[in-house]
């Protein structure tokens, strides 16, 4: 008993683990916790330093100081799972982690590796990157969205899983989702449902049309992506609109699925979500890509599949003016009659997500024109075709360097212009038949080589122009929204610099399939020494034709015509500007003006380069 | 002090349209329903989100496993089918009156239905619109079965 008292309590004590020690010595020898794949693991951008996980969530970690701290994560993994307790946290939310140590001690480890029922349980095949572009009168979501989908049991592309990652936020007050958006105040969440989910959401509900890139990874590949994705459910990073977006928080699953792939280290001000697929284009991931056609664009397709006399029996059959019955004893050949009915069920449907019906009509008018679809057999793929706008990654780079020289009113000038993003109504990569414009903070240098002054010619805060055709089945608005800074005339005829704030909204037709003519009734707000009154608010109109006689030239023609209170004064602002594209990043611009202030007048005429980058 | 500089430069900046998601998830195998939102108009294209997206609370239910899941084999592909069908109800409906589609080849690969068996299964269906479908106020569960019973004819 005396002998008992003498030895040492911590004789008796339980020792931690030999092992997980020996491990954790094995592990610094290895510089392991500095291996860049443990930093990909643990969503830190490549190659930062110091180290510092953009995962804010704490459950994420199992070391309290594991965001900042990548070795005390290793080591606190290693003590977790690696003795002989049993681990006190479920390994399924730190598998990734775990196989990857696993992996890297398996020659001094002698256990088997444990197992995550929820990982076995998935077989992953490939991946698809997936990217909803934007939506016809919205040119912001023209960024976009990209998220990823993951093949596994099934080979229908819309059985595939999705992974999104999004913001959750907590306020519907349209300036609080701004400013918190911007300024990361909501959690932004990763989420996994069915691909099929998302298609109705962006393509059926928001008349997004989505592009799909499958990328190459090995099944090896995908299996390492979804592990990695088990950790991040639950857990949290706080979305920035800017740069921690849904585009860059995608490519760690991608450095996560392909150790030495380095994505995230491209961080700028701004992450587009188109950038990051060009990126993933140069690093050979992505070489090819799908279209999916949105509701309203396979009505647009539809549209023109059928003559003037047989749309009006469409509309009216979408109407229920004609019964379906009645359009099927037509004698009309029996793929007309198809390539109808497909037509009028696609703008039910577009009726019903725009809430312009109720449930009750809807499901009378759907069902009714699929029974006498049914009647009619299945038809040829070439009756659902829906052709493809250009495709997206083939189109220019976001920011714009325009070099220009010019003259106006006998004086030359050179000028230079540098537009951080994003792209221009006279570019030629986007469809004919609508006409689309997003400049941030558009910026004009110019020197004037009579008065040799070099001085601010124009800073465009925000331009945003959409101007979406109608049809007789889908009739949207054109808009257009400017804040800036730039010259304007005063009543006798100088220049002045002035603010304006201006926002029209109209209509817009497409003429020919190449060509839009818009009318937009305008209101302006403008602030400049040239006033009387120092400020002046002005209501007029903004109108013109938007042409493309080739596919690398395009053409608009327009005018804003505004009278001015209290100044009292009339101003009509015509243009006359021609683009034609050189290549993917190089234009030629030409532009023609003429501006009208009462009696005064000015003409200018310029030639412009402009590079993309 | 970067982030606020671009934030407040940036005020006026870009429109969206927001969508507000709710998740009501049952549970049991991997089964979830979503309600999107959509909220349109001008006020709303100048000032706007793009957040992008719902918060769906899914694992990887609806192709890979069946989540807490012990059920035999065969009850599990009914499931699925009874979740496809009743998360699909428009698209597949369209597909069956039509006679192919996405949305029925994605029911006929659930329904392990392939090859020539395929084509006639697509045919039966649609040449069966009417007893799919016999009004307009039809429940999934029960257009699920119909499908089931005629393919179980195939």
């Amino acid at each position: 008993m005396v002998l008992a008292a003498i030895i040492p309590a911590s004789l008796f004590a339980q020792p931690l683990s030999p092992d997980t020690e020996e491990l954790i010595q094995i592990a610094r020898q290895r510089h392991l916790s500095e291996d860049p794949y443990w930093r990909t693991l643990l969503h830190c951008p490549t190659g930062a330093s110091p180290y510092e996980s953009f995962v804010d969530a704490p459950t994420f970690f199992l070391a309290e100081t594991g965001k900042t701290d990548a070795e005390a994560e290793l080591d606190a993994l290693i003590r977790t799972f690696f003795g002989s307790d049993e681990p006190k946290r479920p390994i399924c939310r730190f598998i990734a982690r775990y196989t990857w140590v696993y992996e890297q001690l398996s020659d001094v480890i002698d256990t088997p590796p444990l197992i995550c029922e929820e990982a076995e349980r998935i077989t992953p095949s490939s991946a698809t990157l997936v990217f909803p572009t934007y939506h016809l009168n919205n040119p912001a979501s023209m960024f976009g969205h990209t998220f990823i989908t993951i093949e596994t049991n099934y080979e229908t592309p819309m059985l595939a899983d999705a992974v999104n990652y999004a913001a959750l936020p907590d306020s519907r007050n349209p300036l609080t989702y701004m400013v918190k958006g911007i300024a990361g105040s909501f959690k932004g969440y990763y989420s996994i449902l069915p691909y099929y989910k998302k298609i109705q959401e962006y393509g059926d509900m928001a008349q997004r049309d989505i592009w799909e890139y499958p990328l190459n990874l090995t099944p090896e590949e995908t299996r390492r992506m979804v592990l990695y994705i088990l950790e991040l459910k639950d857990t949290y990073s706080y979305y920035y609109f800017f740069d921690k977006n849904c585009s860059y928080m995608l490519q760690f699953l991608l450095e996560a699925a392909r150790p030495g792939l380095s994505l995230t280290q491209d961080k700028g001000l701004t992450v587009i979500p188109i950038d990051t697929i060009k990126a993933m284009q140069r690093q050979s991931l992505i070489t090819d890509a799908r279209y999916r056609p949105s509701t309203g664009s396979r009505i647009r397709a539809g549209l023109d599949r059928l003559s003037k006399p047989e749309a009006k029996l469409a509309r009216q059959l979408s109407d229920n003016a004609i019964s379906p019955d009645a359009f099927l004893a037509m004698d009309l050949p029996d793929e007309t009659k198809r390539v109808t009915l497909d037509l009028v069920t696609d703008v039910t449907r577009y009726r019903l997500a725009k809430k312009k019906i109720g449930q009750a009509e809807y499901r009378e008018t759907f069902l009714g024109t699929l029974r006498a679809r049914k009647t009619l057999g299945k038809g040829s793929p070439e009756e659902k075709t829906v052709p493809a706008p250009p495709e997206p990654t083939k189109g220019h780079d976001a920011a714009r360097i325009s070099t220009t020289v010019g003259v106006v009113d006998g004086d030359s000038f050179e000028e230079i212009a540098v537009t951080p993003a994003f792209t221009n109504l006279l570019n030629t990569d986007h469809t004919k038949r609508e006409g689309i414009q997003i400049e941030f903070l558009h910026t004009r240098a110019r020197f004037n080589n009579e008065e040799k002054e070099l001085s601010l010619e124009g800073l465009t805060i925000l331009d945003i122009i959409s101007l979406a055709p109608r049809n007789t089945f889908i009739r949207p608005l054109s808009w257009t929204f400017h804040t800036g800074y730039e010259q304007r005339m005063t009543k006798t005829g100088e220049m002045k610099g002035a603010y304006s704030l201006r926002a029209a909204t109209g209509m817009a037709w497409n003429l020919t399939e190449e060509s839009i003519v818009f009318l937009l009734p305008e209101a302006e707000f403008l602030s400049s020494k040239g006033l009387d009154k120092g400020a002046a608010v002005g209501a007029g109109i903004h109108t013109g034709l938007l042409f493309s006689p080739a596919s690398n030239w395009r053409t608009l023609l327009s005018g804003h015509l505004t009278r001015r209170m209290p100044d009292d004064t009339s101003e009509s602002r015509l243009t006359f500007e021609n683009n034609l594209t050189l290549n993917k990043n190089n234009r030629i611009g030409l532009a023609v003006n003429r501006t009208d202030v009462e009696e005064h007048h000015t003409w200018e005429t310029s030639l412009s380069w402009h590079h993309y980058f | 002090m970067k982030k606020w500089i671009v934030a407040l430069g940036a005020l006026l900046v870009l429109t969206g349209t927001s969508y507000a998601a709710n998740v009501a998830e049952d549970c049991g195998c991997g089964l979830g329903k979503e309600l999107i939102g959509e909220k349109e108009g001008l006020g709303w294209n100048l000032l706007g989100t793009f957040l992008n997206g719902t918060s769906g609370n899914q694992t990887f239910g609806m192709s890979s496993g069946t989540l807490g899941c012990s059920k035999p084999e065969k009850f599990v592909m009914n499931e699925r089918m009874d979740v496809f069908v009743a998360d699909n109800m428009d698209s597949l409906a369209v597909d069956i009156a039509t006679g192919n589609g996405e949305n029925l080849d994605a029911l006929m690969e659930i329904a392990q239905v392939s090859g020539t068996e395929k084509a006639k299964a697509c045919e039966a269906l649609q040449n069966n619109f009417d007893s799919i479908y016999p009004t307009a106020n039809v429940e999934d569960t029960d257009v699920a079965q119909s499908i089931r019973g005629i393919l179980a004819q195939i």
